[in-house]
């Protein structure tokens, strides 16, 4: 074969690969010569199509300069997509995934052992999370007369166990490694971690604890022993201040593992004794300046709860002493009461009511808490077996987004900010003992609360105060975690963070006036929940201190933590691992990994100050009530709340520049220094981003809450004909129905639905506000009170109004939380970007030009392929 | 064969409806189900699609002493029904003379029409005042008395007149048809039968409904002419519970 018949022959097999097209222009025949016939043959087989399909920014007919560059770029995307589609998992996480099952097999094994002689102790007799089969393995193990409970019966040898684990975990914790060992150590405990992760069971969740507990403290000992340089006054000092804020996280970390190491997860107790002998309720509902709408299905879900009428009395105690409200008793049929003064805000409004008043129980539901039916009958049950139980607690349920969930659009996806404490903190402190009174959805047994002297009026978060009181007398509490009353969320950022510093000033308060560490009264364990409770919101300083402290180094060059940058890793990333590990096992549908960075970042600034006060002077600062019911009506910047943030992230750019700076004309011993702290600013960029997302208020659309409930219902039309439909969403307002069949209905139709409350069915008036297909919506157009009472107690007072909410909320992974989050932050400065650079500026132009010459130039995705296998 | 009579508390109450709707509900759900008219007035043939100037049914041929199964016809979707026939009011007299003399009539007739164990029948007895009507209640496995949610219902449904012949029958049940939510008598009976007759009334409440109304005019079960309104519904539910009724459970009125 001569020479030129080769070269036909080789463009022939690279043209024919080609499209049939008779003409080609020059990109074409750039792309069929560069891209070789191997790989051309190669992604036809993968994705079936042809190459045009695989370059679709390629121009046919017109050659760009660009174009080498540009499809060069293509063919990395595509053999980045092509390692995706070879192998969609990860192949590490495969060899790993064939190593864990069967270690955690033999891992089980051993456990299933080691821990039913642990579960012998009284500690862990509490109802168990552990899996059936491991269940059932711990009875047999504790009918069993095995050999390690004989043994672990026997003092000295429980003892000794203590001391030899004792003195282990002291080794772990304080041992000096160089920085290969250190590096070993790391990574077996985080073998282990992972390796027993996937064991569901409470004593896997204390395994895992302990092993962040040995992380957290070996990092503390490091950084306290060998991190602090004494020689340099000003690292001395940044480092003295930063540490100073990490042994307060570290604290509070510990702490929290022991408030939270076994969540009660207490039923619901039946009610023992005969109907004619349960006991008198009074129902307090205290208002100041709701509006009237807010309080009246309030009042209605709370008269529709089921107990021996003769025996329920409502009060509604109104410090605003409003006729409209006077008259609107009367018509309900409650009782109302108000008082010359409006000392004491909240609590003396209770006090005030107290001796004029009977019932031997008291419930107390803030205004916006409407109660379900149920509401009584599921928590006086502990009462009746509990002759020194003092307070039962149910969560507090929102039904509304707040500033959190809206701006962010995370409403019923991502567990709220309060979502952890009623979740899992409340669990937690049950088992100890020290559930708090968390100031509505709670029953009191009147004799507590008259032995404390009423609800405490020494400082403005009333209700923990009162609680502590109630314990250190020597009465009990419960909490049962079945949402059985729905509120509204606060509804502008300024308010939230309002009602938060009001929390915050309280509790320090109580930590200065009532220190739950000092006094009479309280079991240890009593002390470190209230204790923690307090110090969670001492977190202020030390966040803005997190915010800060790399620009230690970065601008002022002060060596913060006085060690080499892989020293710093090995200790850190471990401790933070781990804790992540943890906290997403225990609080996985409660607080998803790495938001409370977000939570805790916008409060930080606001909560700094009201604390420290309230540390040095706690009488000052006043009750300041939470505003509700009410409309954001337009969209806004919230400028005052967000400076600080400004701020803070103005610093972090700078410190991002200096840190370029750095890097390029630094010394080179620096660099992974600069790095590490590159990294920290980053993120704080980042999540100060998502603090500027939160303050971009969207606007709230309307004043009554759509809330999705699917209900049965009946749409009776004006003509007679009754129509099957089930609800979408209800309102104070109206109701979306979906139908089996597509409805024509004028709009101002009259038209009636019906929905149940257990047998009884009522109905409602209401005139149609648009109908699509097979989409109703309503308007009500009630023409009675009733019907409004009616209406809550169909919908919001049912019994299992709320308890399938939680239901579409996602897992948490802590990976894709991360990515969220920091997504979250970035979406931040687009949309102060979107809102601040004007639409037509020059600003904007030139932005978009950029966007769109990147565009031009990056990969495209090809579109959806079909795959054929080689 | 499960025989199951319906009569009505008072005049009006939609008793033909009821056996006319349960018999197309009970059919679709793959039941072998028998309409017997029992009825002077012979409407429940005009659920079924009979021509109306069809004189023929069950009376008719007893006055001719002729098997029943000559009266049968099987109408819209399928559905086996006997109509009652038109009488002169002589030959109603006739029948309830003569039906009064053999109290093991319809017992009889039945028996010679040969139906399988599985099958249901389902007999409209309006108020159950004729002889005729008397008998099937007294023989029959379960017997429905629908009710109205007004007060004639609840008055006659707390007095023994329910059953005016004869003694109680096996199992009774309620079954209140025609209630409107919107009206607060209908929301008030409805809680006093409820209160009365714990036991006794069936789960289910049919609403009223024009549906029915229009489903009738235009010749069509109501299942076919509006299958989203919610009294199709409502006869769904009551026949899913009347499939899962079995003549063994008896509550005695």
């Amino acid at each position: 074969m001569d020479i030129l018949n080769r070269c036909q022959l080789w463009l022939h097999d690279r043209v024919h690969l080609w499209a049939p097209e008779p003409s080609r222009s020059l990109g074409e025949w750039l792309l069929i010569l560069l891209v070789p016939a191997q790989s051309r043959v190669f992604f036809r087989r993968l994705w079936g199509i042809g190459l045009p399909t695989l370059f679709p920014q390629i121009s046919r007919n017109k050659f760009h300069l660009a174009d080498p560059l540009r499809i060069l770029l293509q063919i990395l995307w595509l053999l980045l997509l092509l390692f995706r589609v070879n192998h969609p998992p990860a192949s590490f996480k495969m060899v790993f995934k064939k190593f864990q099952q069967p270690m955690a097999r033999i891992l089980r094994r051993w456990l299933s052992i080691l821990l039913p002689t642990m579960a012998r102790h009284r500690f862990f007799s509490q109802p168990t999370r552990a899996t059936h089969a491991l269940r059932q393995e711990l009875a047999r193990f504790l009918e069993s007369d095995n050999v390690f409970q004989r043994w672990w019966n026997h003092r000295l040898v429980r003892v000794s166990g203590y001391l030899l684990a004792t003195w282990m975990s002291f080794l772990c914790i304080s041992t000096p490694f160089d920085t290969l060992s250190q590096l070993i150590f790391v990574m077996v405990l985080l073998l282990i971690a992972l390796l027993i992760r996937p064991i569901p069971g409470a004593p896997v969740t204390l395994l895992l604890t302990v092993l962040s507990a040995v992380a957290s403290t070996r990092y503390m000992w490091w950084r306290i022993s060998s991190t602090l340089n004494w020689d340099e006054s000003v690292d001395l000092i940044w480092g003295m201040i930063l540490m100073g804020a990490e042994l307060y996280t570290y604290i509070f970390l510990i702490l929290s593992y022991l408030q939270t190491s076994w969540p009660l997860k207490r039923p619901a107790a039946p009610i023992s004794i005969e109907l004619s002998e349960w006991p008198t309720v009074d129902v307090f509902i205290p208002t100041y300046n709701e509006p009237l709408s807010v309080v009246q299905s309030t009042v209605y879900a709370a008269k529709g709860m089921d107990w021996p009428q003769d025996r329920l009395n409502i009060y509604l105690l109104d410090d605003g002493r409003r006729d409209q409200f006077r008259e609107f008793a009367e018509s309900a049929g409650i009782n109302y009461l108000i008082r010359p003064d409006n000392r004491h805000a909240k609590a003396g409004n209770i006090n005030h009511a107290l001796p004029l008043t009977h019932g031997q129980f008291i419930a107390i539901f803030d205004c916006d808490h409407m109660p379900t039916r149920s509401f009584l009958q599921v928590n006086m049950g502990w009462f009746m077996r509990d002759p020194k139980l003092g307070l039962v607690q149910t969560p507090h349920h929102f039904y509304s987004a707040d500033p959190f969930e809206r701006n962010l659009g995370i409403f019923g996806k991502i567990p709220n900010e309060g979502a952890l404490f009623y979740g899992l903190i409340q669990d937690g402190n049950d088992l100890w003992g020290s559930a708090f009174f968390c100031g509505s959805c709670a029953i009191l047994r009147r004799e507590a609360l008259e032995a404390v002297g009423g609800v405490a009026v020494e400082t403005v978060t009333e209700d923990a105060h009162t609680s502590l009181k109630i314990h250190r007398l020597g009465y009990t509490s419960a909490y049962i975690n079945i949402p059985q009353a729905a509120g509204l969320a606060t509804e502008s950022l300024s308010a939230h963070i309002g009602q938060r510093i009001r929390w915050a000033r309280g509790m320090a308060q109580i930590f200065r006036l009532d220190n739950p560490f000092l006094g009479k009264g309280l079991s240890w364990a009593q002390r470190i929940c209230y204790g923690n409770a307090m110090l969670s919101f001492f977190s202020g300083i030390p966040r803005i201190l997190f915010l800060s402290s790399p620009l230690a180094f970065l601008l002022f060059h002060a060596y913060v933590i006085y060690a080499p940058a892989i020293s710093v890793v090995l200790y850190v990333i471990p401790h933070m691992i781990h804790a992540t590990l943890i906290n997403s096992r225990t609080q996985s549908r409660y607080r998803h990994s790495f938001w409370a960075e977000v939570y805790e970042t916008v409060l930080s600034w606001y909560i700094a100050r009201p604390t420290a006060v309230a540390l040095i002077n706690p009488g000052k600062g006043k009750f300041n009530v939470t505003a509700k019911g009410g409309l954001v009506e337009q969209e806004y910047f919230d400028w005052t709340i967000s400076t600080p943030f400004i701020v803070l992230i103005l610093m972090n750019l700078s410190g991002l520049v200096a840190a370029g700076l750095r890097i390029a004309w630094g010394p080179q011993d620096e660099i992974p220094t600069v790095i590490i702290n590159l990294f920290w600013t980053l993120y704080n960029c980042l999540i100060l981003g998502g603090s500027l997302a939160i303050a971009s208020e969207t606007r709230q659309m309307r004043r009554s809450h759509r809330v999705s409930l699917t209900l049965p219902a009946v749409l009776q039309l004006e003509d007679g004909k009754s129509l099957h439909c089930m609800t979408e969403d209800v309102s104070e307002g109206g109701v979306a129905l979906q139908l089996g069949v597509p409805v024509t209905l004028a709009a101002n139709q009259k038209l009636r639905v019906s929905l149940w409350r257990g047998d009884e069915e009522f109905s409602f008036s209401g005139t149609v506000v648009s109908a699509h297909n097979k989409r109703l919506r309503v308007q009500w157009a009630f023409k009675t009170s009733a019907e409004a009472a009616q209406l809550v107690q169909c919908t919001f007072g049912r019994a299992d109004a709320w308890v399938s909410w939680e239901k579409n909320m996602q897992h948490d992974k802590p990976l894709a939380s991360l990515g969220e989050v920091l997504r979250m932050g970035g979406n931040g400065y687009r949309r102060v970007f979107d809102r601040f650079v004007p639409e037509q500026g020059r600003v904007r132009q030139l932005w978009r030009r950029t966007r769109s010459q990147a565009d031009w130039l990056l990969p495209q995705t090809p579109p959806p392929f079909k795959w054929i296998s080689p | 064969m499960i025989l199951i009579a319906l009569i009505g508390a008072h005049g009006g109450v939609g008793v033909t409806t009821v056996t006319a709707q349960l018999v197309t509900v009970l059919n679709q759900r793959g039941l072998r189900v028998l309409a017997v008219d029992l009825s002077p007035s012979n409407d429940l043939r005009l659920h079924f699609g009979m021509a109306l100037e069809d004189r023929s049914g069950l009376a008719l041929q007893f006055l001719q002493q002729a098997p029943w199964a000559e009266a049968a016809y099987r109408g819209m979707e399928g559905i086996d029904f006997v109509p009652f026939g038109s009488l002169t009011l002589d030959q109603l007299v006739a029948m309830d003379g003569a039906t009064q003399k053999d109290p093991q009539w319809f017992l009889g007739q039945l028996k010679r029409l040969d139906i399988s164990e599985q099958s249901w029948v389902l007999c409209d007895c309006s108020q159950g005042i004729y002889p005729f009507q008397a008998q099937v209640v007294q023989a029959a496995d379960m017997v429905i008395v629908v009710l109205n949610s007004d007060t004639q219902s609840f008055v006659k449904a707390r007095t023994t007149q329910l059953f005016p012949l004869g003694d109680q029958p096996a199992a009774s049940y309620l079954l209140l048809n025609q209630f409107d939510a919107a009206r607060e008598l209908d929301r008030d009976i409805l809680s006093l039968v409820r209160l009365a007759f714990p036991t006794q009334l069936i789960p289910t409440i049919i609403h009223r409904d024009e549906h029915v109304r229009e489903a009738l005019a235009s010749k069509r079960s109501l299942l076919a002419y509006a299958s989203s309104s919610q009294s199709a519904l409502d006869f769904a539910h009551l026949g899913a519970w009347l499939t899962d009724w079995t003549p063994g459970q008896r509550e005695v009125a």
